[in-house]
């Protein structure tokens, strides 16, 4: 990748970090280490897909679901980002009557394919989205993202076998591996390692990338989507809880907080200050 | 005659198949069940059995919705219970037209016993916005009344019992309308699904002790037809709803509603009460939970206090 995309794209992820914190300070405690965490998939992957308010009601295009519907502010950025409403809406995040929901709702919130938020539902959606496409013979992908301890649903583990069953090529399921999930690390929660061996074995592709790193995103992102071999692919990103704010990495405390007063001044300058 | 209104589920589907490319039919492992088969055989391409995960079924169904397809997604009633959480965020939070059917209805799963009857399933599905429910009567009434949701925007969900129900020969249905498929000055009794015809029953009965009872069939719950239970309400002497589901959230929970904002009393509610179900005969399971045509008579009688006298008009 060019040294001015990576350039423009981190540029892109600080703004996205700080249109979270705009969003917490408007709105109270947000899920800020699982929107952090996901930063730079969202990013890599939105400069890659075919994706943008002029084709979203295009049957074929490329479909996004955000399982982890909890990361909903960092999607709110992207979608400001691309269009599809205005960036002033990012500061009506949560509040009453605003398009912008706690978790993210098809119906009030353009950009957004199907609502999520009661976790492990979004890898079954895109099991009929891909497999619409493979009935009709497309060749569009669907893109799911999710939580590791959001694999501590069973549904998901229905979605992936399923996936395999099917033989969906043009499936494609990315783990934000942050290894923390509300109560506590995710081995130590519930351990649902080893995760590549245990994708394999139900019949998926597996990648693995450093969650953080752009210009390896791009690639992985690249690999699996051109990869024909007739299988799912699963890209296990793996990720700091809280990234790109110090005091908020891989703190389990950061996954619903308000930054108040100083904090939230250290994190903006963190992230290069307001602009 | 005898027919089952989950036996006419397979045709409806064929026939709407042939004109509508956009159909496609889901089940999880119950296509047999759901009398689906031969929708398989002939539509192979249209035709997705996902195994025994229903919460998958209905998250793969809202997949081919959000595609462009219409999905009927089919499994026994009561199973939709278990995958309430994905109906209510993956298809109802957005709009998506999956049909949901759920066959086996009530206690029509007799000699399966408690774990496959549906005595909930209508107070899950009515609190849930942008949903049509249809619960019909008889296997002529499914015919009609199914297709006609297929034009309906939004996700609908069908009631369908197991039941060998009488073909009754009224007028077909509307969806959105109930029917008085019996006019009487006495007594309103509303009822829904497999209870018409015992409702019916019971009218026969009571038409030999003197007593007129109006029998109002609701095969659409939603949208719900209020302005015919209202007038039926100021006409006779009193509300009697009966269903075979649990009266707490179902369909005489949702008549009392209408009655009280309308200010009319509230009715005397049949159906089961603090039970999840049980084993036996079909006959024997309605009787025991108070819902055969014998109970719907003597509930008649004690609310209008009279006592059987054979032959006595008045």
């Amino acid at each position: 990748m060019e040294k001015v995309v990576t350039s423009l794209l981190e540029n892109q992820c600080r703004q996205v970090r700080k249109d979270i914190l705009q969003m917490m300070k408007v709105s109270g405690p947000t899920h800020l280490g699982g929107s952090f965490s996901s930063v730079e998939i969202l990013v890599a992957l939105f400069h890659l897909i075919d994706y943008a308010p002029h084709n979203f009601h295009a049957r074929d295009r490329d479909h996004f679901i955000l399982s982890k519907g909890h990361a909903a502010p960092a999607f709110y950025s992207l979608l400001a980002g691309k269009g599809f409403f205005r960036r002033e809406d990012l500061l009506r995040f949560r509040s009453t009557g605003s398009p912008l929901k706690g978790h993210p709702d098809r119906l009030t919130t353009p950009g957004i394919e199907i609502a999520t938020g009661s976790l492990g539902q979004g890898l079954s959606v895109g099991v009929g989205l891909a497999l619409a496409g493979k009935k009709e013979g497309k060749s569009f992908k669907t893109y799911v993202l999710l939580g590791d301890g959001e694999l501590d649903e069973g549904q998901v583990w229905e979605g992936m076998a399923a996936a395999a069953h099917y033989g969906l090529q043009h499936l494609i399921a990315i783990v934000d591996v942050n290894g923390l999930q509300l109560d506590g690390p995710t081995d130590r929660i519930m351990n649902l390692g080893p995760l590549p061996e245990k994708l394999r074995a139900f019949g998926w592709q597996v990648y693995q990338v450093d969650g953080h790193d752009l210009e390896k995103l791009v690639t992985v992102f690249t690999a699996a989507a051109r990869d024909p071999f007739p299988a799912p692919k699963a890209i296990l990103a793996y990720t700091v809880k809280g990234k790109g704010v110090s005091f908020l990495e891989g703190r389990v405390e950061s996954h619903s907080l308000a930054l108040d007063g100083d904090d939230f001044s250290r994190a903006l300058a963190e992230l290069g200050g307001v602009k | 005659m005898l027919s089952s209104p989950r036996d006419v589920l397979g045709k409806v589907l064929l026939d709407i198949a042939d004109e509508d490319p956009n159909l496609v039919v889901l089940t999880a492992d119950l296509g047999r069940s759901c009398r689906i088969d031969a929708f398989a055989n002939r539509f192979p391409d249209r035709f997705f059995d996902v195994g025994i995960a229903e919460q998958n079924l209905m998250g793969i169904a809202a997949g081919f919705a959000l595609y462009g397809f219409i999905p009927v997604a089919c499994t026994f009633a009561v199973f939709t219970g278990r995958a309430f959480d994905q109906i209510r965020q993956s298809i109802a939070y957005s709009n998506l037209p999956v049909k949901i059917v759920g066959t086996h209805s009530g206690l029509s799963n007799a000699k399966d016993g408690a774990t496959h009857q549906a005595l909930f399933d209508l107070a899950l599905f009515l609190n849930l916005p942008h949903f049509t429910i249809l619960n019909p009567r008889d296997a002529d009434d499914a015919r009609t009344l199914l297709p006609q949701t297929f034009n309906r925007p939004g996700p609908a969900y069908f009631r369908l019992s197991r039941e060998e129900l009488p073909r009754l020969g009224t007028p077909p249905p509307t969806l959105g309308k109930g029917q008085i498929l019996r006019t009487g000055k006495d007594v309103t009794i509303a009822a829904t699904g497999a209870m018409v015809w015992r409702s019916l029953a019971a009218a026969d009965q009571l038409e030999r002790y003197g007593i007129a009872a109006e029998v109002l069939s609701y095969s659409t719950l939603k949208p719900f037809d209020e302005e015919l239970l209202w007038e039926s309400a100021q006409k006779t002497q009193g509300v009697i709803t009966v269903e075979d589901h649990g009266i707490l959230g179902g369909f005489g929970s949702q008549i009392a509603f209408s009655l009280g904002r309308h200010g009319l009393p509230a009715p005397h509610m049949m159906g089961t009460w603090e039970t999840l179900g049980d084993t036996g005969s079909l006959e024997d399971l309605y009787r025991l939970n108070g819902l055969s045509v014998e109970h719907i008579v003597r509930k008649v009688e004690s609310l209008l206090n009279r006592q059987r006298q054979p032959g006595q008009k008045h």
